[in-house]
């Protein structure tokens, strides 16, 4: 038996809820009408089952410890210093990096999303402000990474946490769609979510053995197919 | 996380500054040192377009080995580089190769890289920084053919990992990181393979950054690439035992430079070169009424 931990007290309690809150499945984002490439794959036919899919999600979710996970850390860490020309930067490195046109569209548009929803959901900080008045300037992007991290720094989430929340709801937002698609059974898409859960734990040390230079890294064979999702006929997703 | 060596003292170094003079470009400036140096530049048409070759007498590049470029190609000026032979990077068991380059470009500048091969021997590590500073109106392209070394019995070395990373930077603004990290397949990892090589062993990325690219140039070149890769697979006689490997894959996309990426998996240089020239040669005949670039054949 785990040790059980103290008691978290208020504020832990209303960063945990928050967290809860925006890495939900169903926040309105846009991630049902993605499928960052791996519709190329079913269409292939190597993405066809449980345990296919499985093998996939735990490739792609290791590939994005280098984009969206290293950009929640580096993100959280600037947020620390309320220091808005570094976040501006790993937002203008993250859309850079994005070379497949439809990743790059679908972070900008998921981005925008969850701009508007922590607008309503979370109080305000500086760092919020200055990176909302940003994307409205055109100076950023928006990048749903960044925008999740300022708001686990905003209610005091650890930057480990904040990471691997955000990795959960990649892979459960993702596991969804391979529901749908594939199409998977609900429990047999519970079983996967229980093993891509436990991948997360590795893919967050990946994060935090990375730097600056790393951000975007993508894997080749990856980036073909999602370049190649953008002649694709017959299409169930828009990336 | 690898941490970048510092380049104060690198086993080869070269600096250039290009600038067109009388119409032709040429280098004004000149520097190198240790195991990199240029040829006497070549004028293969008669655009004024100067090419060199960059040649590395060491003969491949070893654990720690850091290597220094920094061209600049001035206003209005067009330069070709290329290298005299592939370059080979061995065994690397404590610290990578690692090669950084600086391209600095003018206003209405152009500069294609294209070098020959990276040939990858078994358990070599290497990363390759390049950061492109281009004014918007510049032109600038670059190739990568990524191969592993054959090991003496025939089989393809595994070497452990390539990162190529490509900065390029607007009005000291990132606007393209073309980042590629490579990994030979592992039968024991059959689920990173499908997102690296994907059963393939060769690799070719292209970028090019210029004013002119647009959705519908992707779509055409795309249709060019197939054609070439099709070409090029109906060379190979049906009995040959090669007809069993997999088919080449490739992607093309447009990028916010504006500009084109594209990326190759492949079974053989040939595949990958043809699948990139194709590219290369269609940009320079649309862009400057010039014939298909001058390489060596592979």
């Amino acid at each position: 038996m785990p040790n059980i931990p103290t008691e978290l007290d208020q504020t832990e309690l209303a960063g945990l809820l928050t967290v809860m809150q925006l890495s939900d499945s169903a926040l309105p984002t846009g991630s049902f009408s993605h499928s960052f490439g791996m519709e190329t794959y079913q269409q292939r036919g190597t993405v066809d089952s449980a345990a296919s899919y499985t093998a996939w999600a735990t490739g792609y979710l290791h590939q994005m410890a280098y984009s969206e996970g290293l950009a929640v850390r580096l993100t959280h860490d600037a947020a620390g210093d309320d220091d808005h020309e570094r976040i501006a930067r790993i937002d203008q490195l993250l859309y850079a990096a994005a070379i497949p046109q439809q990743i790059r569209d679908a972070g900008t548009s998921m981005g925008q999303r969850m701009n508007t929803i922590v607008e309503v959901a979370i109080d305000e900080t500086s760092a919020l402000r200055n990176y909302r008045d940003a994307i409205e300037a055109h100076e950023c992007h928006g990048h749903a990474s960044v925008v999740f991290a300022l708001a686990a720094a905003a209610v005091g989430v650890s930057v480990r946490q904040a990471v691997a929340a955000y990795l959960m709801q990649l892979g459960t937002a993702l596991t969804q769609n391979a529901i749908r698609s594939i199409p998977l059974g609900q429990n047999a898409g519970q079983q996967v979510l229980t093993d891509l859960r436990h991948v997360i734990p590795e893919v967050v040390d990946v994060v935090f053995d990375l730097d600056e230079h790393d951000l975007g890294a993508s894997a080749p064979g990856l980036e073909i197919a999602q370049m190649m999702h953008e002649t694709q006929r017959a299409r169930m997703f828009m990336s | 996380m690898t941490v970048r060596p510092s380049t104060d003292n690198p086993v080869g170094q070269l600096r250039m500054v290009i600038e067109e003079r009388a119409g032709r470009a040429i280098a004004r400036q000149q520097y190198f040192q240790g195991a990199l140096r240029v040829l006497r530049p070549h004028y293969l048409d008669d655009t004024g377009q100067v090419s060199y070759t960059i040649v590395n007498p060491g003969g491949g590049y070893l654990g720690g080995d850091v290597y220094a470029l920094d061209i600049e190609v001035g206003g209005g000026s067009s330069a070709t580089m290329t290298s005299q032979s592939a370059t080979k990077v061995y065994k690397t068991p404590d610290e990578p190769a690692y090669q950084h380059s600086t391209f600095r470009l003018g206003p209405d500048a152009v500069l294609e890289y294209v070098p020959d091969q990276l040939i990858a021997y078994r358990d070599a590590h290497y990363i390759q920084d390049t950061v492109v500073e281009m004014d918007p109106s510049a032109s600038f392209l670059s190739t990568e053919i990524v191969t592993p070394g054959w090991a003496p019995d025939g089989t393809l070395f595994k070497y452990d990992q390539l990162q190529l990373r490509q900065e390029v930077r607007m009005h000291g603004r990132p606007v393209i990181v073309d980042n590629l990290i490579v990994r030979p397949d592992d039968e024991s990892a059959p689920v990173r393979s499908m997102l690296f090589m994907d059963g393939r062993t060769h690799l070719g990325s292209l970028l090019a950054v210029d004013a002119r690219i647009d959705a519908e140039l992707v779509a055409e070149l795309r249709e060019k690439i197939a054609d070439a890769l099709e070409h090029i697979g109906t060379m190979t006689p049906a009995n040959k035992p090669e007809s069993s490997k997999p088919e080449a894959l490739f992607g093309i996309t447009l990028v916010d430079g504006p500009g084109l990426a594209v990326r190759v998996l492949g079974t053989k240089t040939e595949q990958i070169a043809a699948a990139l020239y194709a590219v290369v040669n269609d940009l320079r005949a649309r862009w400057r009424d010039q014939g298909p670039i001058h390489l060596r054949k592979y």
